[in-house]
């Protein structure tokens, strides 16, 4: 753990968290205990997390759960609805159990095996009512890993504006969230450590997410971790896709930047009117690629060499 | 008494009360923690330790270490300051640090009580940057101890790796210092010290990320090869009583590429109790532009050199401190300090880091004993 001058960095489990405000020390604590509850109720790689219990009770029983839990929960599913499964967070049949992304079992799996998984893959068959949380079909697996970050990023931006911030930078694990000052958002490379391009923010809350194929995969950048759900395998219309949007709503941009990376470029446009938000993508050839970039409240935006 | 011992510790010479000609050297080790923090988001935090171990009687070898955290360090590329508060990616950076500089040092020292000489080397890495030096010091006690002539003189010989894929037209930093020192005690409180340096630097003095970007003009940050400067410094050091010191000083700089500074710097040093030391200190700084500098926008393409570091235009700054030394026990000593740091403004500050002026904090805290 570090300490800025006016803020906190902290690694939660996987995911590294900066907290910048212009607020309290024991405030940004009390912020970041909110990571440690998620992590400890959403992450996939604990065996006693809240999502896990769900797995196992997949096709027995649906898991009771607070209304504040069930909200990840729902906006997943929700997600899933609008883009009509093209973000489903029953992947995790195919992500964990299958590729076994992050751990120490991941493979590249044959095409039997991924058809096979693909069965269990359906967001129709994941509910959400009013007390708990089901999946129909025994073998399903949630998987919160093109949603998670997001949300985290969104929570803890809400809660420091609800604390008196009055300018405040959130970084999950790349999810980012800012408002009240103008800060320098730089967008990483895929191809080398430094940066592409650096976007200095308005005053008003706005969100970053990049989904990008360089840092997770196994064996090559062929077998990256962002799966399309009717393949169940990956495309490579892109090394990176950087998704910006007015406002705070790091859920759906997150959950939107999964999707995006699966967009040939041809509906990136549509895609980007649907929700209202700019990208950046970068093709595997290198080319950059910009969509509606018009409406968004952004002071500039420097670009560097690839 | 604490002040009494410091003000000879100060200006290095031996009371009249002490007959012997021994030498003073002493088996010690320290630990620190320096920090600087600046409106421009640039942190630095520094753990430093040493150790120093008598070998014999007149010899004694001594090894330093600082490792230096940097956040918004050197690696920016492009024309503005541009720090970035975050970046998004596919998956964060591990380190927390921007850069990480590690500095170790080692010495050899002898010394027979009339003469003192030191020989050591310095390296220092980080990711874009490796130094190496060599430096020497003498110091020769006469009249009874009551001069000191020294002399001290270092090369380095520096070479920069930049991160971004450019060749730089040479990729060498090459730097040498002498300076000649004499120490005098006037009376028994008071003692003077003059100081003359000479600095010589050859190679890329530039930064290889940063560059001027004006209408139609992007140009790599470019400034002469070679400079050379001298300084002249001048150093009182007062005991006003058992419990009261000031020390005061005068720097003036000039160099080949224009730029003179003046630096004063007062201190008064009060024992609040036989363990406990503090005082004020205030320093003034200013100096003028170079002579390759431009207002901000009125570069031409076929200028020969281009600028953004705002400390070769015309600034000054001022510098308010407080020190502390405690003494824990007979051969234990903790000593700490925090300083105010403020610039005036400058357009080339405000260009870079989009603030009107540099304003910083840095503190220090060391624990040393003698074993």
């Amino acid at each position: 753990m570090a300490f800025f001058e006016n803020g906190l960095r902290a690694k939660v489990m996987s995911t590294e968290i900066i907290l910048e405000a212009d607020l309290s020390k024991k405030i940004l604590f009390e912020a970041l205990d909110l990571v440690k509850e998620f992590e400890a109720k959403f992450s996939a790689y604990k065996e006693d997390s809240l999502l896990n219990r769900v797995n196992i009770n997949a096709g027995i029983s649906g898991v009771i759960c607070t209304q504040d839990e069930r909200e990840l929960f729902s906006k997943a599913l929700e997600m899933a609805k609008a883009s009509d499964g093209v973000f489903d967070p029953t992947i995790g049949i195919l992500s964990q159990a299958t590729y076994c992304f992050g751990k120490s079992t991941q493979k590249i799996p044959t095409k039997k095996e991924l058809q096979k998984a693909k069965e269990l893959v359906n967001f129709k068959d994941f509910i959400v009512n009013k007390e708990s949380v089901y999946l129909k079909r025994k073998g399903m697996r949630l998987d919160f890993g093109g949603i998670g970050k997001g949300f985290i990023a969104e929570k803890l931006i809400t809660y420091l504006r609800n604390k008196g911030a009055k300018k405040a930078l959130v970084n999950a694990g790349g999810e980012i969230c800012t408002f009240g000052k103008n800060y320098n958002i730089a967008i990483k490379s895929p191809y080398t450590d430094e940066n592409i391009a650096v976007v200095k923010t308005s005053k008003a809350p706005i969100t970053f997410s990049t989904s990008g194929d360089y840092e997770r995969f196994i064996s090559s950048k062929e077998n990256h971790h962002i799966l399309d759900i009717k393949t169940a395998s990956q495309n490579h219309y892109y090394s990176s896709i950087t998704l910006i949007k007015d406002g705070k709503d790091g859920t759906l941009l997150d959950a939107v930047a999964t999707m995006a990376f699966n967009t040939p470029k041809e509906k990136l446009r549509a895609l980007a009117k649907r929700y209202n938000i700019a990208i950046i993508a970068i093709e595997e050839e290198g080319n950059l690629l910009f969509e509606n970039f018009k409406s968004l409240d952004i002071k500039a935006i420097e670009l560097y060499a690839l | 008494m604490q002040i009494k011992y410091l003000f000879f510790a100060i200006i290095s010479l031996v009371t009249l009360e002490i007959n012997s000609f021994a030498s003073n050297l002493k088996d010690s080790m320290s630990f620190g923690f320096n920090t600087y923090n600046d409106n421009a988001n640039v942190n630095v935090y520094s753990p430093t330790f040493s150790l120093f171990k008598k070998v014999s009687h007149k010899w004694m070898l001594g090894f330093k270490m600082r490792i230096d955290g940097i956040t918004a360090a050197s690696i920016k590329n492009g024309a503005n300051g541009g720090h970035v508060d975050a970046v998004t990616g596919a998956s964060l950076n591990e380190n927390n640090f921007d850069d990480v500089r590690y500095a170790p040092t080692l010495m050899a020292t002898y010394d027979d009580g009339d003469n003192t000489l030191t020989l050591g080397g310095y390296y220092s890495t980080e990711k874009d940057y490796d130094g190496k030096s060599l430096f020497m010091n003498y110091v020769r006690q006469l009249n009874q101890q009551n001069t000191a002539l020294g002399i001290g003189f270092s090369q380095s010989f520096d070479k920069w790796s930049p991160v971004f894929d450019r060749a730089l037209p040479k990729d060498n930093r090459n730097e040498r210092k002498l300076d000649l020192s004499i120490n005098q005690l006037i009376t028994p409180t008071f003692s003077i010290q003059g100081v003359f340096s000479y600095m010589y630097s050859e190679g890329f003095l530039s930064s290889p990320y940063h560059y001027v970007l004006q209408g139609d003009i992007a140009k790599f940050e470019n400034y002469p090869d070679q400079r050379a400067g001298e300084a002249y410094s001048l150093k009182s050091v007062y005991l006003f009583n058992d419990a009261n010191a000031m020390n005061v000083s005068y720097r003036y700089y000039k160099d080949d590429w224009d730029i003179s500074s003046h630096t004063i710097n007062i201190e008064e040093l009060h024992d609040f109790s036989h363990r406990l030391t503090s005082g004020l200190r205030l320093r003034y700084y200013t100096q003028t532009k170079s002579n390759f500098v431009q207002e901000i926008g009125n570069y031409n393409a076929n200028d020969a050199y281009f600028a953004t570091d705002y400390r070769m235009s015309a600034f000054d700054s001022f510098t308010i401190g407080i020190p502390f030394i405690y003494k824990v026990g007979r051969k234990n000593k903790l000593t700490a300090s925090i300083d105010y740091y403020q610039t005036t403004k400058n357009d080339y500050i405000k260009s870079w880091y989009d603030v009107d002026s540099i304003s910083a904090v840095f503190t220090s805290l060391n624990y040393k004993f003698d074993f």
